[in-house]
């Protein structure tokens, strides 16, 4: 029974079909088509006629700006934008890559109807990437975000970043940020740590850092105090010194047993080190599973990416699992429509004795989040229901038949 | 020197770069596609390039993977003089340098590191030997045999000849010759040759060529199983990445 007032979409594009299919499909299925009224608080029903409704937290949001004009080291500035691009390309849809220019620099208005007005997702996460030494203004920057956040308070939740290099300017700039922006109680509660950023330093050069030395302990206890409980880790490819593993997670181990009362996320799930990962949130229960980038598998390589969910609902469990889009890196849409459609193959379910169910799915889309952020989705969903973003973009609840592919007993072959 | 002679030498060079493994995949480098060209002139001086899935790899695993490159190629009989070239890489210019110069890591990185890769080195290739132990494993459980008889077996007793592998011993005797499943075992045993003593046990799980407690083994197993969904996973990111960047319309 379709509830007045909501759409309907039928996902039979979901995994298997060819790419040409699939387009031809989103053209003319007008429900699905950019910019004409999305879904929110999405409604999945399985086949059985079972209906849940799910509330989606993307932890791991950017908008940023990697334009020409904010070049600031041009080799590194392209290298980087180009290198995500790559990644884009790599594990998206045909049909959901953009031209360059458009990639580099979006902005808001279209970050507002990818995300909110065609993505599904009902709050966002902002990880700020400042990459100082490779753009003028910065990559994605604290106080672009903070100027997004102060517009839509209850869609976007803002993070802040720290550095155990900034010293005492940088634990000022945090205190400074949590009196400004800690306008809802969930807002400023998490800080984003790039450990591969690079900086000038004594005339030399450091290429990163790790939280496990002196500096960042204190910038962690600030933290602590500003009630900043949620650390986001992001490891990137180099660390000082160069000699050692700059993908290391042991340093994210020893502050999470050394913060109990603090929330680690681990983004990408440690990639390339989910084995470390893996083992060190086995023993500490306040480390979580970020799914940036390695959500982005679901669509084209459904094998691998149904081994590494095998493996964090075995080692992990399904409470400690966040998901994310990484927008705009890939476009929430298809990610989200893929992951509900997704199923774990039987092999894998007998040998590692793990589901995904939907209930288990509802948790990782958005449940797990809300708790690590103090985030109330009831209250969340009332305050949403008429708010100005749904004005703006026509937002309308709906439901999302899953579970087609399934049905039709299409194998998941690698 | 005639072509035909060339081109033999230059298919010995690509032999001998098809044993050098990118570090963090374990797979080869000629497989992953990093070999963008290769020339060898009369005299036997060779020039390689070689390109990475992203402008931003670890500088150390890429150091480690275009020394042994050098290496390898400069033990080729008839090889004079090798010089690398790594393109589209942050540090190009001095990991080039570097490399072509002969320094160490720690030479090459002077102000920013602390010492060689040694101890990379081995962590990573400890993982590689249990990713390895655990295709094995997974493999010859497929057979029938259980880890308690995995242990009980010595390397002679399992052996392969590229085209089937065959176990023979007093408790067990089976022949594989399913392609997929050969390579799978046949990829453990290189590595293992290399490690510990010839007669020594089938199944060793670090570098010094230890072997696993039969108590310990099903642990290790678990742990060799998410040590090789981790390389097979990064190695598919990769391949999608450089597939991308090399069909790249990315502004030049």
């Amino acid at each position: 029974m379709q509830q007045p007032g909501s759409k309907s979409i039928t996902l039979t594009e979901s995994l298997g079909w060819p790419t040409e299919a699939r387009i031809v499909l989103r053209r003319l299925n007008p429900l699905i088509r950019p910019g004409q009224g999305g879904l929110s608080l999405i409604i999945a029903e399985t086949p059985d006629g079972k209906k849940q409704d799910i509330f989606v937290v993307d932890y791991h949001f950017h908008i940023w700006n990697a334009a020409k004009e904010n070049w600031l080291r041009p080799d590194l500035a392209k290298g980087w934008i180009n290198c995500f691009y790559d990644y884009t390309k790599a594990l998206s849809p045909k049909e959901y890559v953009w031209d360059w220019d458009t990639y580099a620099y979006y902005g808001e208005e279209k970050a507002l109807q990818d995300v909110f007005g065609d993505g599904h997702v009902d709050m966002a996460i902002f990880e700020p990437q400042t990459l100082m030494y490779f753009y003028h203004k910065g990559f994605s920057n604290v106080d672009a975000i903070a100027g997004y956040v102060k517009k839509w308070p209850d869609r976007l939740v803002m993070g802040s970043r720290w550095d155990p290099r900034d010293g005492e300017a940088g634990k000022a700039l945090l205190e400074e940020q949590v009196r400004k922006f800690r306008i809802r109680p969930f807002q400023m509660r998490n800080t984003k740590l790039y450990t591969a950023e690079w900086k000038e330093e004594n005339g030399g050069m450091s290429r990163g850092w790790r939280l496990d030395s002196k500096e960042a302990f204190d910038f962690l206890e600030k933290n602590r105090e500003l009630g900043i409980n949620v650390q986001v880790a992001h490891k990137g490819p180099t660390v000082w010194p160069l000699d050692k593993d700059a993908f290391d997670i042991g340093d994210v181990d020893t502050a999470a047993t050394s913060f109990p009362d603090m929330k680690f996320v681990v983004t990408h799930i440690g990639l390339p080190r989910l084995d470390d990962f893996c083992w060190v949130a086995t023993q500490d229960k306040n480390i979580y599973a970020g799914m940036a980038v390695a959500m982005a598998f679901v669509h084209s390589r459904p094998r691998y990416f149904a081994e590494m969910m095998a493996n964090l609902l075995y080692w992990l469990g399904p409470d400690r699992i966040l998901f994310s889009a990484d927008y705009a890196l890939w476009h929430p849409k298809w990610v989200i429509e893929d992951f509900l459609n997704f199923e774990l193959p039987e092999d894998l379910k007998k040998e590692y004795g793990v589901d995904l169910t939907m209930e288990i799915k509802k948790k990782i889309l958005g449940e797990n989040a809300a708790k690590v952020w103090g985030i109330d989705i009831e209250q969340q969903k009332k305050t949403q229901k008429n708010d100005e973003l749904s004005k703006k973009l026509h937002l309308q609840p709906g439901t999302i038949r899953v579970g087609e592919a399934a049905k039709k007993g299409k194998p998941l072959a690698r | 020197m005639a072509p035909d002679a060339r081109d033999d030498l230059k298919q010995s060079v690509l032999q001998a770069l098809s044993t050098v493994t990118d570090p963090e995949l374990d797979e080869p480098i000629t497989d992953l596609g990093f070999v963008k060209d290769l020339s060898v002139s009369d005299d036997g001086r060779v020039s390689l390039d070689l390109v990475t899935s992203t402008f931003w790899c670890s500088p150390n695993f890429v150091y480690m993977m275009l020394e042994e490159a050098r290496d390898v190629v400069s033990t080729v009989a008839g090889i004079s003089e090798v010089r690398v070239r790594l393109e589209g890489h942050h540090d190009s210019d001095r990991i080039n340098v570097g490399i072509n110069s002969r320094k160490s890591f720690s030479e090459c990185y002077e102000s920013e590191a602390n010492g060689n890769l040694v101890e990379l080195n081995r962590m990573i290739r400890t993982r590689a030997l249990r990713s390895r132990l655990h295709a094995m494993a997974a493999t010859l459980s497929k057979y029938g045999l259980s880890p308690d008889q995995l242990l009980e077996l010595s390397l002679p007793d399992v052996s392969s000849n590229g085209d089937s592998v065959v176990v023979k011993s007093p408790v067990v005797t089976l022949s594989i010759s399913d392609v997929e499943d050969v390579k799978r075992v046949s990829r453990y045993l290189r590595l293992r040759e290399r490690i510990g003593p010839r007669d020594g046990p089938l199944v060793v799980w670090d570098l010094d060529g230890n072997s696993p407690k039969r108590d310990e083994f099903r642990s290790v197993l678990e742990e060799a199983r998410l040590a090789r969904a981790n390389f097979s996973f990064n190695a598919e990111l990769c391949r999608a990445l450089l597939s991308a960047r090399l069909g790249s319309d990315n502004p030049a």
